[in-house]
């Protein structure tokens, strides 16, 4: 069980010089709850270590808990020395927990030697990494890395050049040890500059399994790495196994250029629509998740032989993304109708000048400026040189940015690079008046319609005959 | 719930709104038509009361003119029923007829007859949205404009605000009721607007428009609407604000007036009734809107009501989807602690307030706008247990029946017009990413009873009559992160998430947990709710404004400012959070400057411990502070030092010698009235009284003689309450008096309140 304290009960145990864990909770919260039973049972396990795990209810403790500046729960501090050293951000899951807390007994960098190496690496949870070198500059630059990743994986150091040769490493040099399966050595040897980044870097990638499942959990290993993503949906535990087979051998050519992961189709469907993936499974896309631009395989025959030409054409630059587009409408009006995939041809035309609204279909005020929208492209029907366009921000990838709808843009013949923002008002006069202003050519406006005068007369007589009625 | 809401699921989920919809739908046809409504549980029609005229639960509704299949008539385009559509309308042509001795409701009649026939009757004779009718002639259009001619007489009252009921073959009869609520007054508009575009006569829209803007002109001084009016003098009858029943579709019509005519006049309407809205009525952090009076703000009900579900829906469509999500998140929580939303929900007691069902669309509606905007699963999960609960617990063999008692869960033989027309029309839209009316360029709006009219040029100003338009924007939220794969939900993941369901008092374990994101957390509330306090009449609006200067906040009078103290979290004090008009930030101070706040304040309420002056022993440094109700330091300097005199009896009679002004006596605490100790030392400079025992409250002397204190407060010295610690009078040789750099801190009920001061010096100032 673990102990609830409060503040004099707190800082008894932070005076005392143990390793300590507080869970700052509100009972109500559902993340609290769900930690719940993990804390738990990583306070049983530390129990025999000497590491103390506590929780304060801050719904009881509200003192201390603002003493602490505690802004959210479950939140999470670790104590050593009678003072703060960090708050734990890592997985809620007792192991993750538990391996946390034991490194909080330990040196950063442990050192090791040839007899005491393979104990090293089999104690490790996930990457073991490994420095071989003489020099003090080198040691602190592996120390200034090491304490950075040092919540995620183990580290050690030894000078024994031999032992190094023996790994197959350089002298200086590192050595990750891996416990992913899908790795055909255990042992990736690090061949990059001696500066804190690459090393960071090399780290980093070498965390990132070969082939595992996509979920929140790792999510943020693949987006750390900055490589391209090869999504691969799956909607049952056969079919998986044999996209297996199909995957590993790239997987384990490309693991510099290009990482690939599983996706539960059943349960994360949802995110097949964004990857620009049609839902039909099996599925393989591969997502740019810097640019974010999307390469989904067009069927669903993942086999070895098309994997292998797919995945080989996207790294030789040969695939064209997909982006998100709807279809291109059989007819345009007055008001021209733009869609991702119509959007440059038009757009970008140098011969035109091009106006163009971004509008999203929930937003009223996009509904309130359409009809007046409407009017303008009327108005400017006869001018071959104006196009007046919208398009649905919102189901279109676009490639420029807005922050809010509707944005008016216009893309000028001569300039398309640096298009105008609309800041005026939203009449037809001012609209018009704009174009006109920015207009690469000389307008060729339609004649305007007279305005029907009796509107104001119709109310007038409305007032009268109800003021007879009285 | 099986699993994620992927596209096979959507599909599944819309089919079964389908389903849903032509169970209702065929047996209203079998067993009802051409009855206004089906009863669900006897399998018949229902029509008016005719033998009880004043039966207007049933009469404002069931006008005996094919309620039901009206309101249903775009309900058949949704859900792209061409044929079905083409003979209901056949149905509604041959068979509805105007010509009734029956009394309606002019607000349902129009928004369920007016704006079913208007909105076929577009569909029906436009190419474009595909339902045309061959030889459609227009009959819809000519039926409604019947059906307003036979309502406009309604409008002719001294304010243009229409009467509540009509009878539509003899007209608005003689004693006619002139209550009339402000929703039911105002929400005319869309209806009215579109007839007028369709027909060319101005009056129709003229008139609700003059109906509309007559209610508004009669907001309070505040900006805030009552609730019921009297439509001949304009007077408010139930001057209570809010967003619930009896108002809620004013502030629809507002806005959506404002997208469908183009008039900026609506939409200053809109922008000023959501700033009164949010500073009077919201609850911390605005996850509801309460029922205040009008006249300044104050709480006046303990519930909110379901109906009010309909706002976060409003919310989006104006580009407020924060303020949408918060609220929603509000009334899922409720709707997961009874099943459904219950009529109206006890917002302290976390209970039932008043009970039942009546199968309202309102939380459907919400819940499809915010899907609309968001694209979050957490919506369609909402979705699938609104379905699911209808499939389960609602359906009857030839029909879907309201629910009567949530708690027992018992069935009322009544399946209203607005089940088929809106719940099951939002939860099917809700499903249909791919709907045409998703998928087409044209623009559409729904009115209050979820009829479409498309957002034409037709409904527009014409071009000499348009003004200044703000430049109103609905924010881009999440842009580039919505490019990533969205492996949780955003919603579910909120950091008060958990809170909102806290405040209801349930454990919402509904949305599947890997929606949720697993290192979210919950954020620490800043502030929980406390109380309001308001001193006059609840029907008093502020005599003077509460005034800002940077951050200084000064109430000069306490009447009608209503003030709002909300508990700071881990912290004993409270803060001041709203006083009157003025919104209190973290680095404000208030003051109090009412030079009458002793009128107002008694024992159990505001309770002043007023540091104003210290005392400082001019050898040794030391200071004590002192508390004393009247203080008066006229000279500029800092500091005045007085000789020091010991009297050894109690100034309850009046000393025989003649006192000095340059002079400070001590005297022990008498007695009688610390007033009357003060008034018999008059001439002296500065008088301290010791008490040995407890501190007494000084105030409990002035309430019951307030006006002895004001008439003699010019007269007496200043005078300081001091305990008697430590043999205090051999200390102090000499005493100086030292103006504090504040005045004294409030508190309530002995609680502190960290940002209100009372400051005297502001009244001289």
């Amino acid at each position: 069980e673990v102990p609830k304290v409060n503040k004099e009960g707190l800082n008894e145990l932070i005076t005392a010089d143990k390793v300590l864990m507080v869970k700052f909770y509100a009972p109500w919260c559902g993340h609290c709850k769900a930690l719940a039973p993990e804390y738990e049972s990583a306070a049983d396990e530390l129990e025999k270590d000497g590491i103390s795990l506590v929780e304060v209810d801050c719904t009881e403790e509200g003192d201390l808990c603002s003493e602490y500046s505690i802004r959210g729960y479950p939140t999470l501090n670790v104590f050593k020395n009678g003072k703060q050293i960090s708050q734990y951000s890592g997985p809620r899951k007792h192991d993750a927990l538990v391996k946390y807390m034991r490194k909080q007994l330990l040196p950063t960098v442990k050192p090791i030697s040839k007899d005491t190496l393979e104990n090293f690496v089999e104690k490790a949870d996930d990457l073991a990494v490994v420095a071989f070198f003489k020099d003090q500059k080198l040691n602190d630059t592996y120390t200034e890395v090491a304490e950075v990743m040092k919540d995620d994986f183990v580290f050690a150091a030894s000078d024994d050049k031999e032992l190094a040769k023996s790994l197959g490493s350089n002298f200086p040099g590192i050595v990750a040890f891996t416990k992913d399966a899908a790795q055909d050595s255990d042992k990736l040897v690090y061949t990059g500059d001696w500066d804190p980044a690459s090393i960071a870097d090399f780290i980093g990638v070498s965390s990132i399994p070969l082939l595992d499942e996509l979920n929140q959990m790792t999510f943020g290993k693949y987006q750390q790495s900055g490589l391209p993503l090869g999504i691969i949906f799956y909607n049952s535990t056969e079919s998986r196994d044999e996209l297996y087979d199909v995957f590993q051998p790239l997987a384990k050519k490309y693991q510099d250029t290009l990482r690939f992961a599983f996706l539960d189709a059943v349960r994360y469907g949802a995110v097949a629509k964004q990857m620009n993936v049609e839902s039909d499974w099996p599925a393989f896309v591969i997502a740019n998740l810097k640019s974010m631009l999307k390469y989904p395989f067009p069927t669903t025959e993942l086999t070895a032989k098309a994997m292998t030409k797919f995945v080989g054409d996207f790294v030789d630059g040969k695939l064209q993304p997909k982006i998100k587009s709807q279809p291109i409408p059989e007819s345009q009006e007055d008001l021209v109708v733009l869609v991702a995939d119509n959007f440059d041809d038009i757009v970008m035309d140098e011969t035109k000048d091009v106006l163009v609204e971004f509008y999203a279909p929930w937003c009223g005020h996009c509904k309130n400026l359409a009809p007046t929208y409407e009017k303008l492209a009327e108005e400017y029907s006869d001018d071959s040189n104006v196009v007046v366009a919208k398009i649905d921000a919102t189901e279109n990838d676009i490639s420029v940015s807005i922050s809010g709808f509707p944005t008016i843009m216009f893309f000028k013949a001569n300039d398309k690079v640096n298009p105008v923002r609309y800041e005026g008002d939203r009449t037809l006069e001012d609209l018009s008046a704009f174009i006109d202003k920015h207009a690469s050519f000389e307008p060729i406006k339609k004649e305007k319609e007279s305005v029907p005068a009796p509107d104001l007369e119709d109310q007038v007589a409305v007032e009268d005959e109800m003021a007879d009625e009285l | 719930i099986v699993g994620a809401i992927n596209s096979a699921r959507m599909v599944e989920l819309r089919e079964t709104s389908r389903r849903l919809f032509y169970h209702g739908y065929n047996n209203y046809m079998q067993f009802a038509f051409p009855n206004d409504e089906l009863a669900p549980l006897s399998c018949e029609g229902l029509g008016p009361d005719y033998e009880n005229p004043n039966n207007i639960g049933v009469n404002d509704v069931r006008g005996d003119y094919l309620l039901t299949l009206v309101d249903v008539l775009d309900t058949l385009v949704v859900l792209g029923d061409r044929e079905g559509f083409q003979d209901a309308v056949d149905k509604v042509i041959h068979h509805i007829n105007f010509e009734r001795d029956t009394k309606v409701q002019v607000f349902e009649a129009t928004i369920r007859i007016l704006g079913g026939l208007l909105s076929s009757h577009i569909f029906a004779s436009e190419e474009k949205y595909g339902f045309q009718i061959p030889l459609y002639k227009g009959e819809l259009l000519t039926l409604a404009t019947e059906l307003a001619e036979r309502l406009l007489p309604a409008f002719r009252t001294p304010t243009g605000i229409p009467f509540a009921r009509i009878n539509l073959m003899k007209g608005v009869a003689y004693r006619e009721v002139t209550e009339n609520c402000a929703a039911a007054a105002s929400s005319l508009v869309l209806e009215f607007s579109m007839l007028t575009a369709l027909t060319g006569n101005n009056k129709f829209k003229a008139s609700a428009e003059n109906a509309f803007f007559s209610v508004w002109k009669r907001r309070s001084g505040i900006g805030l609407l009552g609730n019921s009016i009297d439509v001949l003098s304009g007077r408010w009858i139930y001057p209570v604000s809010g967003v619930g029943a009896g108002i809620d579709s004013f502030y629809e019509y507002a806005f959506k007036s404002y997208i469908f005519l183009g008039d900026p006049r609506y939409l200053e309407v809109w922008q000023k009734s959501l700033e009164s809205l949010r500073h009077y009525t919201a609850s911390l952090n605005e996850y509801y809107y309460q029922n205040v009076y009008s006249a300044n703000g104050m709480v006046m009900s303990r519930w909110v009501d379901s109906l009010s579900a309909y706002f976060p829906g409003l919310l989006v469509l104006a580009g407020e989807l924060e303020l949408a999500k918060k609220m929603h998140l509000y009334y899922f929580s409720i709707y997961l602690k009874f099943g459904q939303l219950p009529e109206r929900y006890n917002l302290y007691t976390k209970s039932i307030e008043l009970n039942g069902y009546p199968l309202r669309p309102e939380f459907a509606e919400s819940t499809y706008y915010l899907y609309r905007a968001t694209k979050d699963v957490f919506y369609l999960h909402v979705g699938e247990l609104l379905l699911s609960n209808i499939e389960n617990h609602l359906w009857t063999p030839c029909g879907f029946a309201a629910v009567e008692n949530l708690e027992k869960y018992t069935l009322s033989n009544r399946m209203e017009s607005f089940f088929l027309s809106e719940t099951l029309k939002y939860l099917f839209l809700l499903f249909d990413d791919d709907n045409p009316i998703h998928r087409s360029h044209h623009d559409f709006i729904f009115t209050t009873e979820g009829h479409l009219f498309p957002v034409t040029n037709q409904t527009r100003l014409s071009t000499s009559q348009r003004i200044y338009d703000g430049g109103e924007v609905c924010v881009a939220e999440d842009y580039d992160r919505s490019k990533w794969p969205m492996l949780y939900s955003l919603i579910a993941s909120r950091d008060d998430y958990d809170y909102v369901s806290h405040l209801v008092g349930i454990d919402n374990k509904a949305i599947p947990s890997y929606l949720i994101d697993p290192s979210g957390v919950c954020k620490r509330p800043e502030y929980s709710d406390g109380f309001e306090l308001l001193y006059g009449s609840a029907l008093v609006s502020p005599i003077k404004s509460v005034e800002r200067v940077t951050n200084n906040v000064y109430i000069s009078d306490i009447i009608g400012n209503k003030l709002k103290f909300v508990q700071k979290e881990g912290s004993n004090s409270l803060f001041l959070y709203t006083a009157g008009a003025e919104s209190i930030n973290e680095n404000d101070t208030v003051f109090l400057t009412d030079p009458d706040y002793e009128t107002f304040t008694r024992p159990d309420a505001l309770y002043f411990d007023r540091t104003i002056a210290q005392l400082e022993n001019p050898n040794s440094g030391q200071k004590t502070f002192g508390k004393f109700l009247q203080f008066d330091n006229d000279n500029s300097l800092p500091s005045k030092v007085f000789k020091t005199v010991l009297l050894n009896n109690s100034m309850c009679q009046k000393p025989s010698d003649t006192l000095d002004k340059d002079t400070a006596y001590i005297a022990p605490l008498g007695n009688c009235s610390w007033v009357q100790q003060a008034k018999n030392t008059n001439k002296a400079g500065l008088l301290i009284l010791i008490t040995d025992g407890e501190f007494i409250n000084p105030l409990e002397n002035i309430h019951s003689q307030n006006s002895l204190f004001n008439w003699v407060k010019p007269y007496i010295p200043p005078t300081i309450l001091l305990k008697n610690e430590n043999n205090f009078v051999s200390k102090w040789a000499n005493v100086s008096v030292r103006q504090s750099d504040f005045d004294a801190p409030s508190y309530f009920q002995g609680t502190p309140v960290s940002n209100l001061y009372l400051c005297l010096k502001c009244i001289n100032s």
